[in-house]
């Protein structure tokens, strides 16, 4: 059975907010999940550091104590979405505070299951705007394995490797594995299960030129019988260039993707629309709401 | 050089990208056991990714501070008659400093590694500036983030209430402090700036004011 959720990325400032009265989830926000709470089982918020204190889980505490505390019963299945896991990485990089971190988040919200994207979150320390893919070598799908593994074993939920993003202007490919193979090989090989984003099978396939119904080629190379949960975030294509937008618009190929994906993966169970585009009230904006609908249609099934 | 490493060179080193481009391989000390996987770049894809990551050194914002542009207004101003401002976000990560950011856990804030990069590209007749800016907002950083997962640069002093840094420069010395959360700033004595210093003058009265603001102990 698949279920519909819903994805946050809860940017401090934006999801998250600051006042004289303390951290808190924003209005917008808890007013768009409560609106959408009969639609939707799960929910997974994406972690973004606060600030540049030393990692401590009490600092992020009273804002998700808020958003839970207002949610209610809503929402009974929730989730991390992680961004500093830094999967990719072939350097030394060091996970210990950031594992201890999201250890005291799972206890404490009881996330049902971590996840993030199989990418490049840092270069030896030096920011990155938006994660890089994976090293697509035999070198870089051992340190992917390795580092899955350690972030596994600390965990005490399942962690979902997600295949990564190849958006426009973003992915510097190194090697020539092809990126399915890769990421089977990796989700065999550490023995975890995985996310599979729509937007990012696309962008892969439509960064080696292909497009139309080749598109959506090769999934029997990708490892679904260990998806347990797939994501659509809006996508957008302009020109040549494939972008990965979190706009709420998704394209048809998603919803194609999505169609097939949900007939292919045996045990999926999880299905969520990411990053909505909340507005005040907690309204979708206008050009994003027919895709929420499209989403919720698709998974309910025919 | 390790396929990481020269990733990580072809995203911020300008200078690298260039002689990459050229087929200097081996002049850049790259293996060629790797060659293969690195012909797979495409090199305009590489362009792209290194003009935003690069541009976005100096736009990202920090809590409490602000962007870089916010943080350093004259430093850049000084910087744009002699280079482009355009050449502001690739200079700076080709730069010396910028090579060292990350290199130890825990290293320095970005704010101080771009007042290192400026103070070494611009003449010393804008080293008072620079070095005020930078501790203006090294120590804006430690107000919001009194224990910080960066490394504290040495030039900024413990203090039983925060921390502070004194810039000399040609007019009065310039303090400037996180105190209880909050930030202090102004021009003080040279006795003043000597005692914060840790220069062992006498000065009874002016030692009391300073431990009342929780600067001495």
């Amino acid at each position: 059975m698949m279920h519909a959720g819903v994805g946050l990325d809860m940017q401090w400032g934006s999801g998250f907010v600051s006042g004289v009265d303390g951290d808190r989830a924003s209005d917008d926000v808890v007013a768009f999940l409560l609106a959408h709470a009969g639609r939707f089982r799960h929910l997974f918020v994406s972690w973004q550091p606060k600030g540049r204190q030393r990692l401590d889980a009490r600092d992020y505490f009273p804002a998700f104590d808020d958003l839970f505390q207002r949610l209610g019963s809503h929402y009974p299945l929730r989730a991390l979405h992680h961004t500093a896991l830094n999967l990719g990485a072939m350097e030394p990089y060091e996970r210990g505070a950031i594992l201890d971190l999201t250890c005291a988040l799972v206890e404490r919200y009881r996330f049902a299951w971590v996840n993030e994207d199989v990418g490049l979150w840092s270069l030896h320390g030096k920011p990155l705007p938006y994660p890089l893919p994976p090293y697509l070598t035999t070198a870089g799908l051992r340190a992917a394995i390795a580092s899955t593994r350690q972030v596994q074993a600390a965990l005490p939920v399942p962690l979902l490797v997600e295949f990564p993003g190849f958006s426009w202007g973003m992915s510097p490919v190194v090697g020539r594995m092809h990126a399915y193979d890769f990421f089977r090989v990796l989700a065999e090989e550490a023995d975890v299960q995985v996310t599979l984003d729509t937007g990012h099978l696309l962008s892969y396939q439509w960064m080696r030129g292909l497009r139309g119904e080749d598109l959506l080629s090769e999934l029997e190379r990708l490892p679904l019988d260990r998806c347990f949960e797939i994501h659509l975030s809006g996508c957008d294509v302009e020109g040549e260039a494939f972008h990965d937008r979190h706009h709420g618009v998704l394209l048809p190929e998603q919803l194609e993707l999505l169609r097939r994906l949900m007939r292919s993966c045996p045990n999926a169970r999880a299905c969520t629309y990411e990053d909505p585009a909340v507005r005040t009230g907690g309204r979708v904006t206008e050009e994003s709401a027919p895709s929420l609908t499209a989403f919720l249609g698709a998974v309910a099934g025919p | 050089m390790r396929i990481d490493e020269v990733l990580c060179a072809l995203v911020y080193r300008r200078s690298f990208r260039e002689r990459f481009r050229a087929g200097e391989r081996a002049e850049l000390g790259i293996d060629p056991a790797d060659e293969a996987d690195l012909t797979a770049i495409d090199l305009d894809e590489l362009d792209r990714t290194a003009d935003v990551t690069c541009r976005a050194l100096l736009e990202a914002s920090h809590r409490g501070v602000g962007n870089l542009r916010d943080a350093f207004p004259r430093s850049i101003r000084a910087y744009c008659t002699i280079r482009d401002e355009t050449d502001l976000p690739f200079d700076f990560a080709d730069s010396q400093a910028f090579a060292e950011f990350g290199r130890d856990a825990p290293g320095p804030p970005m704010e101080a590694v771009f007042g290192d990069f400026l103070e070494t590209a611009l003449d010393a007749q804008w080293q008072p500036v620079v070095r005020e800016e930078r501790a203006l907002a090294v120590l804006r950083a430690l107000v919001v983030t009194p224990t910080p997962a960066f490394a504290i640069p040495d030039w900024v002093r413990a203090a039983p209430a925060g921390h502070y840094a004194v810039v000399r420069r040609a007019e009065a010395p310039l303090l400037v402090a996180a105190l209880n959360g909050r930030l202090v700033t102004g021009p003080v004595t040279p006795l003043i700036a000597g005692i914060l210093e840790g220069d062992a003058v006498e000065a009874t009265a002016v030692r009391a004011e300073l431990r009342a603001m929780g600067l001495v102990a």
